[in-house]
């Protein structure tokens, strides 16, 4: 029993092909592989519509594909299963639920009692900063508290894998760089694998041990980058020289990919 | 509480009051003056009323008329809200009911006060008949409605916890679908009192709309008023209780 040398999330020359209205099949993904280690951190960077949220769905395994396969811990995706937990970019927290009823909702699902459920979801309020809050309503809370919150319910089905399609994307850019730190912290101190959306150039370079990049038309993977910055990572390491260069070098990939995307032809 | 007193408020506010009190002036001195025998004037038709309900002459058909109410509108509630979860939820259901409800919605239904007559004899089923026709498509088409519009993150959300068909049914879409069940129930409720009345005046014989075909063939026109004061006040109370109940289960919820 090796389990532990398959990778968290294995994805191998997936592709996957949209239906439109007119009956057209226009291709989304183009044989795309990606693979995150156990414990390893890994962020997908890429133009608007090059498939990425359709990337995470099917990895959750909550939308199908057409070639290709995806497993999950070393096993194959066939639906959701608990040992993967998404965090939403509308957050997707339910407003006629307290927030400790919301932080319990995965555990709900799971067919755990009300007090087990309260008792995980509670701890987990508190490692997110949000104890004080377990009676308040969603719409009683700033937008970073909101995600806390759906931070929160992600982790307490305690999963393997942790997906995040841009998470941080609806929240200013000051409380942003706080709950990237709080992130990091969460996630160094337990085994959690994380495959993270953003558009935020710096957001995946502070954050990730590789960053993804993925182009267009149909959706692929153009280039993999690996942020060999040092960990604990802190305010420090945002103005570390090579966080600078590291960010650069993801620009420029990128904006090869949007001039392509301009003059509608590789130049 | 406070909200509560808040919305009584709403009603007792300057330019409604004034609007009420012209009516009442006009309506006195057009009574008194002009020899329109339709007419009384509003103190005639107001003693009419306290001596009415004195007499405890109202008090029957009131109480029947709300037994019948409350009965037709359960039914509609039930099954309007299932035949809506059902169109909501699955396209077949759509095809097959939805333009008989859309059809339901529009269609006088009056029309089908002398058929119930038929089927149901001139009894309390064929009122209670006239409540569901009345009320039971607007129900099923917020019920519709509340299942549909749900916020797709939050399906996908749930769906992403594992949660199944029935599940992210009771645990999503009904309790965010909220406001329109309450809409819905709203409109039923006064729909549901249409449907009532006008049951009960081509029935004749019971309830309020009864004692107002009584008055209204004996020409007795101030207890004619006084009667359709009452069921003025009647729909406006339900509407206003069904109204409030709405807006402190929205308000509990915080949304
Ligand atoms: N349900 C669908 N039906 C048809 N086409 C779809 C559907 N979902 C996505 N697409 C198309 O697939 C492509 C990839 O969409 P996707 O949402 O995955 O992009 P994205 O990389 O997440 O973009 P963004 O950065 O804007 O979030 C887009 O061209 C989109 O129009
Ligand atoms: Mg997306």
């Amino acid at each position: 029993m090796n389990a532990n040398a398959t990778p968290a999330i294995a994805v191998q020359d997936v592709s996957k092909f949209f239906v439109s209205a007119d009956g057209r099949r226009t291709r989304a993904l183009d044989k795309v592989n990606l693979a995150v280690e156990r414990g390893e951190f890994v962020s997908i960077i890429g133009p608007s519509g090059c498939g990425k949220t359709t990337m995470l769905k099917m990895v959750g395994g909550i939308l199908d594909w057409d070639e290709g396969s995806i497993s999950v811990m070393g096993a194959p995706v066939s639906g959701p299963g608990p040992e993967r937990a998404t965090v939403f970019q509308s957050f997707a927290l339910l407003p006629w639920m307290t927030v400790l009823d919301n932080a319990a909702f995965g555990l709900k699902m799971r067919g755990e009692t009300k007090a087990a459920r309260h008792a995980k979801a509670r701890n987990l309020l508190e490692t997110v900063g949000l104890a004080d809050f377990a009676n308040a309503y969603p719409g009683e809370l700033s937008g970073g508290m909101q995600q806390r919150v759906g931070l929160a319910r992600a982790l307490a089905v305690s999963p393997n894998v942790l997906l995040m399609d841009e998470p941080f994307s609806a929240i200013d850019a000051q409380t942003r760089l706080i709950l990237q730190t709080e992130l990091l912290d969460v996630w160094s101190q337990t085994d959690l694998s994380v495959l993270f959306i953003t558009h935020a150039m710096d957001e995946a370079v502070f954050l990730s041990d590789r960053v993804v990049i993925m182009g267009a038309r149909p959706g692929h993977v153009t280039d993999v980058i690996d942020i060999d910055l040092p960990r604990p990572r802190t305010e420090e390491t945002r103005r570390d020289p090579r966080f600078v260069e590291l960010t650069a070098r993801v620009w420029d990939r990128l904006r090869g990919l949007m001039t392509d995307e301009r003059a509608g032809a590789p130049s | 509480m406070s909200g509560l007193l808040r919305q009584a408020g709403q009603w007792l506010n300057p330019p409604f009051l004034i609007s009420l009190a012209m009516l009442a002036i006009v309506w006195e001195f057009a009574g008194r003056s002009a020899d329109i025998l339709t007419l009384p004037p509003l103190s005639a038709v107001l003693a009419a009323f306290v001596r009415l309900w004195s007499s405890g002459v109202l008090t029957a058909p009131l109480l029947d008329s709300t037994i019948a109410l409350l009965t037709g509108l359960a039914i509609s509630l039930f099954v309007g809200s299932a035949v809506g979860i059902a169109i909501g939820l699955s396209r077949v259901a759509d095809v097959a009911l939805g333009p008989f409800i859309k059809a339901g919605l529009s269609a006088p239904m009056i029309a089908f006060v002398p058929v119930f007559m038929m089927i149901f004899g001139i009894g309390s089923e064929t009122r209670i008949a006239t409540v569901i026709a009345f009320s039971i498509f607007v129900v099923a088409t917020n019920a519709a409605t509340a299942v549909r519009s749900t916020d797709p993150a939050l399906l996908e959300m749930a769906r992403s916890f594992g949660a199944g068909r029935w599940r992210i049914l009771g645990e999503i879409r009904l309790p965010a679908g909220a406001p329109y069940f309450l809409a819905g129930l709203r409109l039923g409720v006064a729909r549901g009192i249409k449907g009532l009345i006008n049951g009960e005046v081509l029935i004749a014989i019971m309830g309020m709309g009864g004692l107002v075909k009584k008055y209204g063939t004996v020409f007795s026109m101030d207890q004619l008023y006084a009667v359709i004061l009452l069921i003025v006040l009647y729909a406006a109370i339900w509407v206003g209780a069904v109204t409030l109940l709405g807006r402190l289960v929205l308000t509990e919820r915080r949304k």
